[in-house]
């Protein structure tokens, strides 16, 4: 009983540890602006729960967040950085809006699936030659993605200014996408069908790396290699396959993201979706379960510092910064949560 | 007179409750080689670690001539003059001898724009090891040494820095055996120029000819501290064990006619040879036995036969099948079973738990999965349970927990049982009873027979050479990539011979 | 035309020098183990407070202060959270360099009314080094470049230097190889490691003021561009030789160079801008092939 309340208080007070420290952390840039701290904390609150709008509004961005850390977590767990997520995403959503301009077949509530899959495919195979090259010639993926990233934003950008921008726009953009490629809003609120898409994904990935053979043999080419490998899996092919999967949902979420919210590729598609998907994969450890949560949050801070952005002299970006100083304070937790686990243990057998 | 080292009632207890020492007595005269005995985990080398400052004791004390002292980084033990060496190395293989005897010493030889003098490093140097009658080529690297030199450097290292208190965990299990009398002499050498040392070992043989006095440790605890002229080898082994055992029975049945394994002319090369047109067979309920001194191309051979490496020339063949551009994956389902003599890097996953462990390469089969897609974890659960029944695994609150919370010999027993329990066709395994104690190894070889006997046909690699010696009906030596010669168990084994081919002594290549 | 090339000499150079500087920091803790992929934010976070401090003082030594000092802040909030902590390093620096892009735009936007580019004449830029070498064609060529760009020529000697003749750079390369046989000889390896990190803030540092105060004088947002990984490329391809950093640092620059110089109404801009990023994967690739043909040769 005795040693029952001592480990609870020990929790609890790193528990408490933390969130002070965030908020210190938080509060501390926001004193760099002049604003007062209160007034920020609430336009924040306000802007992303404070109301059914802003709730649904919140709801509605966790999507593209959901997709891109999951395009980070499954390679992840199999041992592979996908630091690609951004290019994924913007080649994606190009692709999508580009089929579904050009390539209109009518054909209803088809047309959405196969306007998907082309993203994902696109995704997929963006994904994929960093992939190869990492398993046939040791070529650090980290880089190769990373570079990538910058080639797919110049090469958008290109098709999106020259061969493909719609002749009546005032900031460089395609055609928007015909009516019967866009995903509906469910009943009047600023929230569509495209959440439960990934929840969906969400739901399915887990299961799979739960309860799978599957999900097993990804999980031990992530852990040990070389065990993997003497054990009979193909570790080559188990990497350039969570690459390809983590790839193509980078893509879907850019093609939902067409579909769903924004009917066009414009110029500055992605304000950075694929590395703030990255940090959510960093936060939760490559663990699915966790993404919704933390998903979530970090929605709430990018729709709310847009409320914030009109009531305060806060830039928008400082969700940015919030929520990479999380990323920080979350693995400092998890590894000093260790130490404490450590310790205890020890105690407990004296 | 007293003693030089005094350790006194020293507690340990490792995470996740492993507990190493419990009040534990060791103590150290001048001038003498005393050796520390025991089984595996009775906590020898924790032991020594605590006195080198590595590890830090839950209680107890040591005394150094008769004082407190507390030594809690290996800075202040080196400060005391206690030395040691480790069973892994602790140089940098990309460094010269010179070099790596340089880390920490560099002060004198330090010039005025902070660069290492390393001409007046290497007088003074040799000027040492000219003490010591050793010779050495310090400009060589150290990974292009022998194993038997690179362990002279380390004991050079603790010696330079003003060692006069040698610790040597299990120094000999990496020399061959016709190379253990060298050293044992060298060691004696070091005692008449002063020098303690504390020498740990679970080979009595050696320790008997050399040690003064012998404290025997089990379970982390003193079990007793004799002069070796007032005991026997029987005797330590009791207070060692604690039980005697019986030796393994003769072998009462008959090899099969059938080969199974055949190795037509293997070679492996890459820049340099590995190895050399090898050409052997094992035939069913045979159990053929690879001795060679680390480095002569037995971790190759294995992988190669396993299928984890392609060799670059010749056939394997798998009974009637040539089984070269075979993977893993189907040499597996053929039945032939591997047992990697590395169970951190390649056998196991510590990062994973026991049950993942327990089915790897299992996964697809029907006694783990449901249906065609998913994997029954109450089944791998109740596998992983089997093993860990039958082949004696211990220290875990649950199979659930991760396998690095074993000791490394549960470790062993786990992958060993992984492996051996799916009654395989052909068993390559590689160290099998390596950081077990007596019982367990004992075990391990009654299940390795068992295999034998209901059909299977066996590659034993081992450093071990009793243990190759016990089980094996033919035994190749495997020397710079070839094999050259073969010994028949019903011929006699004799060690001291197979220990000349395994050194080169006798072997043409 | 000799007048297009000498101007696409001068700009390599300009180009070449941040990436050499972060190649150096990386090259020192390739050396310790630690390999750093918080450069890029390291060298942006540099950039942002060159032209702070250079704005705020007035004067281009203040703002290269201002710049190694916020680097090497950052250095140890790294190193705290990936040596002390033993936080995973990709985790850490990824976070560090998104932490650092925002926070520099979010900190212009607030400090410079709303703007995503701080410009102002007031910036001092770091000045160019003019001296006589006796034949204008040896003037033109290698004087008056800014002070960094001869500090980080006169730095990579010293490195050299610094990792293979003193004991320190024993300890590095040890740290970094077999780190047992550091703590047996009563060395931390925590302090080997937070030495180097430090030392590669330092040199991330001067990359940034250069981009800031020197190749151009203002900030922008994220003017690093993907600089500090290029420099991890240098040093994957290098494998921790000076002479290689270098001489790969000049081939990233050349064609940093080549991609303003070529713009022309014929090619999109876009495609010029793609070539720095695709000759830096061309190069890891070209060379991961030819390691795998000669694995042996050093």
């Amino acid at each position: 009983m005795f040693d029952k309340t001592k480990i609870l208080k020990s929790v609890s007070w790193s528990w408490a540890l933390f969130i002070g420290l965030i908020i210190l952390s938080w509060t501390i840039i926001i004193l760099f602006s002049g604003e007062n701290p209160l007034n920020v904390y609430y336009c924040l609150l306000e802007g992303s729960v404070g109301n059914y709008n802003a709730f649904f509004s919140t709801l509605n961005k966790m999507f593209v967040l959901i997709l891109t850390a999951l395009a980070v977590s499954i390679p992840g767990s199999a041992g592979m950085w996908n630091i690609g997520g951004e290019g994924q995403f913007l080649l994606g959503g190009f692709a999508a809006a580009w089929l579904a301009i050009y390539f209109n077949t009518h054909l209803a509530f088809l047309n959405i699936i196969i306007v998907l899959s082309f993203s994902a495919a696109a995704g997929a195979l963006w994904a994929y030659w960093p992939a190869l090259l990492k398993v046939r010639l040791k070529v650090d993926e980290v880089v190769t993605t990373l570079m990538g990233n910058y080639v797919i934003i110049f090469f958008t950008s290109y098709l999106v200014n020259f061969p493909y921008r719609a002749s009546d726009s005032t900031w460089p953009r395609t055609e928007y996408i015909p009516d019967n490629f866009i995903i509906p809003p469910v009943n009047n609120l600023p929230f569509s069908y495209t959440f439960f898409i990934s929840i969906a994904i969400l739901i399915f990935i887990e299961i799979i790396r739960k309860k799978s053979i599957l999900g097993y043999e990804y999980s031990m080419v992530g852990k040990n290699e070389l065990f993997a490998r003497q054990g009979g899996i193909e570790v080559g092919k188990v990497k350039v396959r969570s690459m390809m999967i983590g790839g193509a949902l980078a893509g879907l979420a850019g093609g939902l993201m067409v579909l769903g919210l924004t009917y066009k590729f414009m110029d500055g598609f992605s304000p950075g979706y694929g590395y703030t998907g990255l940090l959510i994969a960093l936060i939760t450890g490559n663990l699915p379960i966790f993404i919704f949560g933390i998903a979530f949050i970090f929605a709430a801070l990018q729709v709310g510092s847009i409320n914030m952005q009109l009531f305060t002299n806060i830039p928008a970006e400082i969700s940015k910064v919030l929520q990479s100083v999380l990323v920080f304070f979350v693995t400092a937790q998890r590894t000093i949560n260790i130490k404490i686990k450590k310790k205890e243990r020890v105690d407990n057998y004296e | 007179m007293q003693p030089v080292i005094n350790m006194e009632k020293i507690h340990k207890t490792y995470q996740g409750g492993i507990i190493a020492l419990r009040g534990a007595d060791f103590s150290l005269n001048k001038g003498e080689i005393q050796a520390l005995v025991g089984e595996n985990a009775a906590g020898k080398t924790t032991l020594m670690n605590i006195l080198y400052g590595l590890v830090k004791p839950d209680e107890g004390d040591i005394y150094i001539n008769g004082e407190k002292k507390f030594i809690h980084h290996p800075k202040h033990a080196i400060n005391y003059g206690i030395g040691m060496v480790h069973q892994h190395f602790m140089l940098v293989p990309d460094f010269t001898v010179l070099e790596n005897i340089m880390i920490g010493n560099e002060r004198p030889f330090t010039g005025y724009a902070w660069n290492i003098n390393f001409e007046k490093a290497e007088k003074a140097t040799k000027v040492f090891l000219k003490q010591l009658g050793m010779d050495l080529d310090l400009y060589k690297k150290v990974n292009e040494l022998p194993i038997g030199l690179q362990q002279k450097v380390e004991i050079l290292k603790a010696l330079f820095r003003g060692a006069k208190i040698l610790i040597l965990d299990e120094p000999t299990t990496v020399l061959a055996p016709n190379e253990i009398e060298g050293f044992l002499n060298f060691l004696k050498n070091l005692r008449s120029e002063g020098k303690t040392i504390v020498f740990i070992s679970h080979r009595l043989k050696e320790v008997f000819s050399i040690a003064d006095r012998i404290t025997v440790l089990r379970k982390g605890k003193e079990v007793s501290t004799l002069e070796i002229k007032n005991t026997s080898m029987e005797d330590v082994s009791n207070l060692m064990i604690g039980r005697r055992l019986d030796s393994l029975k003769t072998k009462s049945y008959s090899i099969s006619k059938k080969k199974l394994l055949e190795l037509k002319k293997v070679s492996l090369s890459n820049e340099i040879s590995i190895l050399k047109n090898v050409s052997l067979n094992i035939r069913r309920k045979e159990i053929l036995g690879i001795a060679g001194v680390e480095g002569n191309g037995q971790p190759e051979l294995a992988e190669i036969i396993a299928g984890l490496r392609r060799n670059t020339g010749g056939e394997i063949w798998f009974g009637s099948e040539n089984i070269n551009d075979t993977s893993i994956l189907e040499r597996r389902k053929r039945g032939i079973s591997y047992i990697s003599e590395d169970r951190i890097e390649v056998g196991l996953s510590l990062e994973a738990s026991i049950v993942e462990n327990s089915i790897m390469s299992y996964q697809r089969k029907d006694f783990i999965k449901s249906g065609h897609f998913s994997l029954n974890w109450e089944k791998a659960a109740g596998f992983a349970q089997k093993i860990i029944n039958e082949y004696g695994v211990q220290g875990m609150s649950s199979p659930l927990d991760k396998t690095a919370s074993l000791s490394g010999g549960n470790m062993q027993k786990l992958m060993v049982g992984r492996e051996f329990i799916s009654s395989p066709q052909l068993l390559v395994v590689s160290q099998p009873t390596r950081g077990l104690d007596v019982g367990a190894q004992f075990l391990v070889h009654k299940k390795i027979v068992e295999l034998s006997k209901k059909g299977a046909a066996i590659l034993l690699i081992s450093e071990d050479l009793d243990e190759l010696m016990t089980l094996s009906d033919r035994i190749l030596v495997l020397y710079r990539g070839k094999i050259v010669k073969e010994f028949f168990a019903e011929e006699g084994y004799k060690d001291k011979e197979i220990g000349f081919y395994m050194t080169g002594v006798k072997s043409v290549v | 035309m000799s007048d297009i090339i000498f101007t696409i000499y001068i700009s390599t150079v300009k180009m070449a020098i941040p990436i050499l500087f972060a190649s150096l920091g990386g090259l020192i803790t390739y050396h310790a183990g630690i390999i750093n992929v918080a450069m890029e934010g390291l060298m942006l976070s540099g950039a942002f407070a060159a032209v702070v401090f250079s704005y705020m003082y007035s004067s281009a030594f203040m703002g290269i202060l201002g710049a190694i000092i916020i680097s090497v802040l950052f250095s140890l909030l790294y190193s705290f959270f990936v040596t002390t902590l033993k936080a995973n390093n990709f985790a850490i620096g990824f976070a560090l360099n998104i932490f650092i892009s925002s926070l520099t735009l979010y900190l212009t936007r607030i400090m410079f009314k709303g703007q995503n580019v701080f410009n102002s004449p007031d910036i001092k830029a770091i000045p160019n080094l003019s001296f006589d070498l006796g034949s204008q064609i040896l003037n033109n060529l290698f004087t008056n470049f800014s002070i960094l760009v001869y500090l980080s020529i006169i730095l990579i000697f010293v490195i050299s230097y610094f990792t293979f003749k003193t004991p320190f750079g024993l300890w590095l390369r040890a740290a970094g190889s077999r780190p047992n046989a550091l703590v047996t000889a009563g060395i931390k390896i925590s302090v080997i490691q937070y030495s180097a990190s430090i030392l590669c803030g330092i040199l991330c540092g001067l990359a940034g003021a250069q981009l800031s105060l020197s190749n151009v004088v203002l900030f922008s947002k994220d003017m690093s561009g993907g600089r500090g990984f290029v420099a991890l490329a240098v040093i994957l391809i290098a494998k921790g030789k000076p002479s290689l950093v270098l001489a790969i640092s000049l081939l990233f620059g050349l064609f940093d160079a080549l991609s303003v110089q070529l713009q022309s109404s014929y090619i999109p801009p876009q495609f010029l801008f793609m070539l720095p990023y695709l000759v830096t994967i061309g190069s890891l690739v070209i060379i991961s092939i030819s390691r795998k043909r000669n694995p042996f040769v050093r």
